[in-house]
């Protein structure tokens, strides 16, 4: 006879025996959502305004905060590929970074790069940007020219700040506003 | 149309025994010049194409993408890259994530002077992500005790006998000696000609503080997945490449080498060429009357080539046979020192092929230009010939 | 000797036979392209090696080749200065797209502006200003005429090699073949554009002597002085730094010679095989020039003619376009960070076609043979 006593330790031992499959399948990834797989990009991402208040790339790094609100404003670049082919991230870098373009007669063919700054600087002055799904995970669709987003590209971001391990910040894009956007500085300070 | 006899070109090879060993023997220099290029090369290629494993990922430090031995990544980052990434392929919990630092030295072996040689310091993970590397013979070394693990080709990199390198004898590095505790295979690829070490031990004693490099087996995930992880740990300044992608980079690099290597084997083929050309026109100039009254007899013109073009191709051939069992036998597996490496030279189906085409090419074109001009003049002027 | 009446007959018998001598031309030409290509590959490697400076010394880390691999603290310079016989020390950074043997290195070369100024730029040719230009950025490099022409570099280009994205300054021209392939940039500016992570070292310092001579005790002294320091050091002349870190490639010129004396024998074959033949189809012209009082030896001298006029020809024509190509193709063998740029000299070219000449001499010796022996009467009746 099937007592209530049994039922829960079937029940327990059928949880036991799940969360050991579950535990042994540690190297594979969690569930799909459908628009990571379809790498759909949500509508009404590109925005035709850029959104107000829109803070520069260093001041953000200086003091992130987890799951803030924030408008982010910057230039796409800081390496020589600033997008990840096929899925939804890219760099954005502080406009006080000079581009080697800035120079008179110098005619650098990657001035998205900063190759004239010193890679630290470079570093503590660019936030990867990206677009991600319902379960945090970056689209599975590249962002390199769509909606007019290029290397060096002036853009403002808003969106939520997720801080990882070592402090570091990676802006979650809910819009993104592709055009010139007012410096608070245009050269290196 | 009516074909003269094969034996008949076969004959005619026999006319001038100088001749015909003259022919052979010019094919059998041209296409062993050309073999040998195409087998440098080929293993060039190879050694390139299988050192790369289809599912690694390459980590290096940020610029450093043309050369690992330039790049340096702070020795944490492989601890950060292993947690951070999802989808490393793992075997009982172990990650296949393999932390190295790749350098030439200054090496001696067998009393012999130090020669360069490239040296890999390692963990146990490296196994793991380069499965082309069998240990054939001793064990893997152990950190803390100055033991290396010994390629196949490292006696040829050193100049020293095998015998040199055995499992119990020493080279010497960084002014201390190191046990070989074993040696390995790793068959056309870069890894043949190195020495391992454990990597706590290779960078204490070459006092260096940083990586050259990370490399990660993936499983679910891609290329993409750890360039986002990359690109969203800017601060660790890393760039991400597929390891093959890196060995495709250096092909490149050694892309002005194979022109001039290509091209001096096609300079030394036509200078073959001028001189075959030579012979032949000489050869079938005699034979004007003998073509002529072939003709009368009813045999084409065309039929006429093609047996003089039997004729010139069954020497070329013979020759490019002499040629290739020739570099099979001397020269397929020879080792030869390059470039911080070795380079096997291979010798294989695909290279025969190219040899005896090679030889058949030669023949057919070294005889078109000779057998037109034999039978451009008409009939009657042909038979009086002188 | 022949004399110079009987050129126009020579030269007959050559025209006369038009696609025979010109494929030995053609085949002959081919194989001195290629003996000049070795040629120059040689004597590139040996001006290298001896347009070392004796007067200097090159101070490196120990048991070290690739730059990459070569850290010294900046601060070594001071104490290398205090060593007796050390007139001048300068810190040197180096940085190559690649440590492996290739045709295709970049090879930067950071220097301070003083010891540039000081030391390097009077043995180099440069366009009025383009030092100031130099001085003026921190990111320019003054650039090596062969390695500007290999990557097709103009001033004001930027160019990225081995992780460093410069500014082309300025091209230089010099005697010395070290600075053909190599792009002079500002020693901090390589420091930090290498990472960042290397300031305050270098890869090697360039020890200018007190005393010519002294090189071997001054050696021992900056050795001996750094044994203990965390980054030992091995100090050598350039000559010898040069035959140490450039050995592979050093292997590789000494097997060309064999490929070189191939080419020769080549030329030896080629000409000897069109002569032979030449002899045989002529029995009868030559029995008639012999009835005609033709002595055998004049017969032979004008084999041996049309066989020196054959190699000449094909030697001329082989050597002068090996000349140009390489000269247009700007071709430097790197290896380490060390370059030889393969240019060609007209001393090793006028060298080749001395050697073509003598080879077409002796091509034609047993043609001319076999023709001054045939007695008349057995030539005539030849068909």
């Amino acid at each position: 006879m099937v007592t209530m006593n049994s039922m829960r330790s079937l029940s327990r031992l059928l949880g036991a025996i799940l969360c050991l499959g579950a535990g042994c399948r540690d190297s594979q990834p969690p569930p799909e959502d459908e628009n990571h797989r379809a790498g759909v990009l949500p509508a009404g991402l590109f925005l035709a305004a850029p959104p107000p208040a829109a803070r520069d790339v260093r001041e953000v790094k200086r003091d992130p905060r987890d799951g803030d609100a924030v408008v982010i404003r910057g230039r796409v670049g800081g390496g020589k590929h600033p997008f990840v082919p096929g899925r939804a991230v890219f760099l954005l870098s502080d406009l006080s970074l000079r581009p080697c373009s800035a120079n008179p007669d110098d005619r650098c063919p990657t001035p998205w790069d900063y190759c004239c700054e010193p890679p630290d600087r470079i570093a503590a002055r660019t936030i990867a940007v990206e677009v991600v799904d319902a379960g945090g995970r970056p689209l599975a669709v590249g962002l390199e020219g769509v909606g007019s987003l290029r290397a060096s590209a002036e853009v403002v971001v808003r969106g939520r700040v997720s801080v990882g391990p070592a402090q570091t910040a990676v802006i979650r894009a809910e819009g993104i506003h592709v055009g010139a956007v007012s410096e608070t500085a245009s050269g290196s300070p | 149309m009516r074909l003269l006899p094969f034996d008949y070109a076969i004959r005619n090879l026999g006319r001038s025994p100088h001749r015909l060993a003259a022919t052979v023997l010019g094919s059998a220099v041209v296409v062993g010049v050309f073999v040998s290029a195409a087998a440098f090369l080929h293993g060039m290629d190879v050694g390139l194409a299988r050192s790369g494993g289809p599912e690694n990922v390459l980590l290096l430090g940020a610029g450093s993408e043309e050369s690992i031995e330039r790049s340096e990544i702070p020795p944490a980052h492989a601890g950060i890259v292993a947690a951070g990434v999802r989808g490393i392929r793992r075997r009982f919990d172990a990650a296949y994530v393999s932390p190295e630092v790749h350098l030439a030295l200054a090496v001696s072996a067998g009393g012999a002077p130090p020669r360069l040689a490239p040296l890999r310091g390692i963990t146990p993970g490296a196994f793991l992500v380069h499965p082309q590397v069998r240990i054939a013979e001793g064990r893997a070394p152990a950190a803390g005790r100055a033991e290396v693990l010994v390629g196949a080709r490292v006696a040829a990199r050193l100049g020293v006998r095998e015998s040199d390198l055995a499992v119990g004898r020493t080279l010497r590095f960084e002014r201390r000696d190191w046990t070989i505790v074993g040696r390995m295979k790793a068959p056309a690829t870069v890894m043949d000609a190195e020495i391992w070490c454990p990597l706590n031990d290779l960078m204490l004693a070459a006092r260096r503080t940083t990586l050259s490099c990370v490399v990660l087996t993936l499983d679910s995930a891609d290329l993409a997945d750890v360039d986002a992880f990359c690109k969203h740990r800017v601060d660790l300044q890393m760039v991400a490449l597929r390891q093959q992608d890196y060995y495709d980079s250096l092909r490149e690099f050694y892309a002005p080498i194979r022109l001039i290597v290509w091209a001096t084997a096609g300079l030394v083929s036509i200078a073959g060429l001028f001189g075959g050309l030579n012979t032949l026109y000489a050869a079938f100039s005699t034979r004007i009357r003998e073509l002529a009254a072939l003709q009368t007899l009813g045999f084409s013109r065309r039929a006429i080539v093609l047996s003089l073009i039997q004729e010139a191709t069954v020497a070329s051939i013979a020759g490019a046979l002499l040629a290739v069992l020739s570099a099979r036998v001397l020269l397929d597996g020879l080792a030869v020192r390059f470039s911080m490496g070795v380079l096997s030279l291979r010798v294989d189906s695909g290279v025969v092929a190219l040899g005896l085409a090679a030889g058949l090419l030669l023949g057919a074109a070294g005889a078109l230009p000779p057998a037109y001009r034999c039978l451009r003049p008409g009939i009657p002027e042909a038979l009086r010939a002188a | 000797m022949l004399r110079m009446r009987f050129l126009p007959l020579v030269v007959k018998q050559i025209v006369r036979q038009p696609v025979r001598a010109g494929l030995a031309v053609a085949g002959v030409a081919v194989a001195m392209f290629l003996f000049g290509g070795v040629s120059a590959l040689q004597s590139s490697a040996d001006a290298a090696m001896e347009a070392a400076d004796p007067n200097w010394l090159i101070v490196y880390r120990k048991d070290r080749y690739c730059p990459s691999t070569s850290r010294l603290p900046e601060s070594y310079a001071d104490r290398i200065a205090r060593i007796p016989g050390a007139a001048r020390v300068v810190p040197v950074r180096i940085a190559v797209n690649n440590c492996r043997a290739g045709l295709d290195v970049v090879t930067f070369r950071g220097v301070r502006e003083r010891d540039f100024v000081d030391e390097f730029a009077p043995r180099l040719t440069l366009a009025p200003g383009a030092v100031d230009a130099w001085r003026s950025r921190s990111d320019a490099v003054l650039v090596g005429e062969t390695l500007a022409r290999r990557r097709r570099l103009n001033v004001g280009d930027r160019f990225n090699a081995a992780g460093v994205t410069a500014y082309v300054a300025g091209v230089v021209r010099s005697d010395e073949p070290e600075h053909d392939n190599v792009a002079y940039a500002h020693l901090p500016f390589l420091q930090f554009a290498t990472g960042g992570r290397s300031g305050g070292y270098v890869t090697q310092f360039n020890v200018r002597l007190a005393r010519p001579g002294t090189g071997e005790t001054v050696a021992a002294a900056i050795d001996a002085e750094l044994a203990a320091d965390a980054e030992p050091t091995q100090t050598r002349s350039p000559q010898a730094f040069l035959l140490a870190a450039a050995d592979d490639v050093m292997q590789i010129v000494r097997f060309t010679r064999w490929f070189g004396w191939g080419c020769l024998a080549a030329v030896l074959g080629l000409v000897g095989n069109a002569l032979a033949l030449s002899v045989r189809e002529r029995v009868r012209h030559h029995a008639v020039l012999m009835a005609l009082g033709y002595d055998g030896r004049l017969l032979a001298r004008l084999v041996v003619a049309e066989g020196l006029m054959l190699s000449a020809a094909g030697g001329l024509v082989g050597l002068a376009t090996a000349q140009g190509v390489l000269r247009y193709a700007s071709l430097a063998v790197s290896v380490e960070g060390n370059s030889i740029a393969v240019l060609p000299t007209v001393a090793g070219m006028i060298g080749g076609f001395g050697l073509t000449v003598a080879i077409g001499v002796a091509a034609g010796l047993w043609p001319a043979v076999q023709a001054a022996r045939r007695e008349i009467a057995d030539a005539l009746r030849v068909v």
